[in-house]
């Protein structure tokens, strides 16, 4: 099951690598919203469709569980299944990034 | 037609015309007619306002009634006015923005697909079954009750062959309609 979902999730959407890595600590899905765009300058907007689709996908699938509510805001946060896929996530972007400068694994 | 302090229209949308849907409700608040409340089956009820660029968007999220005050909350948030659900369907708007995106409630190509796949799923699928299920077997049990030697079952089966003929038609070009609908939508989408 674990495999399965890591294939799904990695590579991952641009709007899923944001909320996920925002979720390694607690917000609920405006504080994301606003986290990402001071974040990337405004270059990244999440829209409420987005926001709410995405984090209940993400709660249906384990990589994040609800905390608990505030004034009608539900506050999540990364579970350890989320924060290894999101681990996973990173070292493809780290390495995509090393192979655009023109490094390579043979090299080293 | 027009009421005291407003109008009524109607206008009859697929699950596949809900862009065009929201473009007309848009149009409406330009002309300085604002959407009050939608009455079943096809009414559109307006009130009079101030004409606005207001722009409508609607969603089918399949969100649990526990979950309904947290799911308006996120829109409502983001700066939509959350208005009321019809179908399965939530109506939002908001105030034009001069940045486009600021003007969608779906900010990537994968949870714009994903809405295509909640709609087919929870529409197109159980209309499909209502099909196979009923009007198919009927049309055929029917037909064959037609050639009856009995009379009076050859005249009923004759009647409602011609019933489930019709909803056949009906059928099939209610699929025909929404099958390319949703699937142009999906290829416009998937260009992004």
């Amino acid at each position: 099951m674990e495999e399965k979902l890591k294939r799904v999730y990695v590579p991952m959407t641009e709007t899923g690598f944001y909320i996920l890595f925002c979720l390694q600590e607690e917000m609920h899905g405006y504080n994301i919203v606003q986290r990402v765009k001071d974040m990337t300058d405004g270059e990244i907007v999440i829209s409420p469709g987005t926001m709410y689709g995405t984090l209940s996908k993400m709660e249906k699938d384990g990589l994040i569980s609800f905390i608990r509510e505030e004034e009608k805001r539900k506050i999540y946060q990364s579970t350890p299944l989320g924060t290894e896929i999101l681990q996973l996530e990173v070292k493809r972007i780290e390495r995509l990034y090393r192979n655009s400068k023109g490094e390579t694994a043979v090299g080293k | 037609m027009k009421t005291k302090n407003g109008m009524i229209l109607s206008r009859y949308y697929t699950i596949a015309d809900f862009e065009k849907e929201e473009a007309f409700l848009r149009e409406q608040q330009r002309k300085g007619f604002q959407l009050k409340k939608f009455v079943l089956p096809c009414f559109y009820v307006f009130e009079a306002c101030d004409p606005e660029d207001m722009v409508y968007r609607l969603d089918f999220a399949e969100v649990k009634k526990e979950n309904k005050d947290s799911y308006i909350q996120i829109f409502t948030d983001c700066g939509w006015e959350y208005l009321f659900d019809v179908n399965g369907w939530s109506y939002f708007r908001k105030l034009a923005d001069e940045a486009d995106e600021d003007n969608e409630i779906f900010s990537d190509m994968e949870s714009k697909i994903d809405l295509l796949g909640r709609v087919t799923k929870r529409r197109l699928v159980p209309l499909a079954f209502i099909f196979l299920c009923c009007i198919l077997p009927q049309l055929v049990l029917q037909f064959t009750g037609m050639s009856s030697e009995h009379s009076e079952t050859a005249t009923f089966s004759t009647f409602f062959f011609w019933f489930f003929a019709a909803m056949f038609l009906v059928y099939s070009a209610l699929f025909i309609e929404m099958g390319v609908g949703l699937n142009r939508l999906k290829r416009k989408y998937s260009k992004g």
